[in-house]
């Protein structure tokens, strides 16, 4: 299990664009973090559902795996399109958090 | 004399580019055929361009020793992927290694998950499946895009609304109503149609609410690797079954399946 912070920042073009590239990115930083795969893949979900409230755009999705938490901070988001999926986000994050036009997810080893 | 299309097809498998070029070249108007199918769902050039795909994809697996010609062993991947562009499923390509790397890591968390009574981790499926993790890692993306849980157009269609999210919500679901069930209860979904009593498959859990059908030895054609989908309604009982079964003889997503109990 990696113990030093890694972080990884992405900017994508395009909700689409960037929803196809973090969560491999996600799944890697988790693996490295030593998450089983069920957790991971449910949070790699939150973060699908996270970009797809996104404000059509550039996207920015902040990933960082540190002392055994995993957490990605996505922005723009649109509180509208975030409204009716909050609910389902915390069952699938161990904790989210708006700030703003970002929103984000983390999760805990 | 022209080269024969499976001769081409195995210069093309070998990696020569020429023969890939040809292969391309001989085999769009079959593609383009195909693709008339679905023309008003999807744009032309998106079906083409997919079913070409799914033609280039079947040349990993292409044996011209089985006696099955190229274009009919091809033509249900060429199918299978114009199929997912109509359900807006795969925006990502999955390569043959992609595949069989999800395979292997959805049967090793299997394996591991029933020993253990917990979800491996993928240092953990690593190790059983003689993986490294990076393999792990990209087999576990291509699960996901193999099988995507989330439905785009289903939370875009309604953005925000309860609707979307309940329907996600109903989806995840089937995955945990059966991690509920015991081993010997998993194992036994079995998919049998009534007026082709050859026609027997094994489901097998793939991810979520997702099955991947296991053919019988009854069953002679050589299906590529297909999946059935159910959705269970708010009270948490089966509402619906989708079979996404490539191929080029069988329509098997123009059936309407009925509960008879």
């Amino acid at each position: 299990m990696s113990t030093a912070p890694e972080d990884v920042r992405l900017q994508a073009s395009d909700p689409a664009v960037a929803k196809a590239v973090a969560a491999p990115v996600l799944l890697a930083l988790g693996a490295r973090g030593g998450f089983d795969v069920a957790r991971l893949d449910e949070f790699a979900i939150a973060l699908d559902i996270a970009i797809a409230s996104a404000v059509p755009g550039p996207v920015r999705a902040d990933m960082r795996l540190t002392g055994g938490r995993l957490s990605v901070t996505v922005s723009p988001v649109a509180p509208d399109r975030l409204h009716g999926r909050r609910v389902l986000l915390e069952e699938l994050a161990a904790g989210v958090a708006e700030n703003g036009d970002a929103i984000a997810l983390t999760l805990d080893g | 004399m022209a080269e024969g299309t499976d001769a081409l097809a195995a210069r093309a498998a070998d990696g020569d580019p020429a023969a890939r070029a040809e292969l391309v070249e001989r085999l769009t108007p079959l593609v383009a055929r195909l693709a008339r199918r679905w023309e008003g769902r999807a744009a032309r050039e998106d079906l083409q361009q997919a079913g070409m795909v799914g033609v280039l994809s079947a040349l990993d697996g292409f044996d011209p020793g089985r006696g099955t010609a190229f274009a009919s062993y091809a033509a249900p991947f060429a199918v299978g992927e114009m199929m997912a562009v109509l359900r807006g499923s795969a925006p990502v390509h999955v390569s043959r290694t992609g595949r069989d790397l999800a395979a292997a890591v959805e049967t090793a968390a299997d394996a591991l998950t029933a020993a253990h009574g917990r979800a491996p981790s993928p240092a953990e499926i690593a190790t059983a499946a003689g993986l490294d993790e990076e393999e792990v890692v990209t087999g576990l993306a291509a699960r996901r895009a193999l099988a995507p849980p989330v439905p785009d157009t289903a939370l875009e269609d309604a953005a925000g609304t309860d609707d979307a999210v309940e329907a996600l919500e109903a989806r995840l679901a089937v995955g945990h109503l059966l991690g509920e069930l015991d081993a010997r209860s998993q194992a036994i979904l079995v998919m049998r149609f009534g007026l082709s009593p050859n026609f027997v498959a094994d489901l097998e859990h793939w991810h979520y609410d997702t099955f991947q059908i296991k053919w019988r030895p009854s069953v002679a054609y050589n299906f590529p690797r297909g999946f059935v989908t159910f959705t269970i309604d708010k009270n948490g009982k089966t509402d619906e079954l989708k079979i996404d079964q490539p191929n080029n003889d069988f329509w098997f997503y123009e059936l309407t399946p009925h509960r008879v109990k």
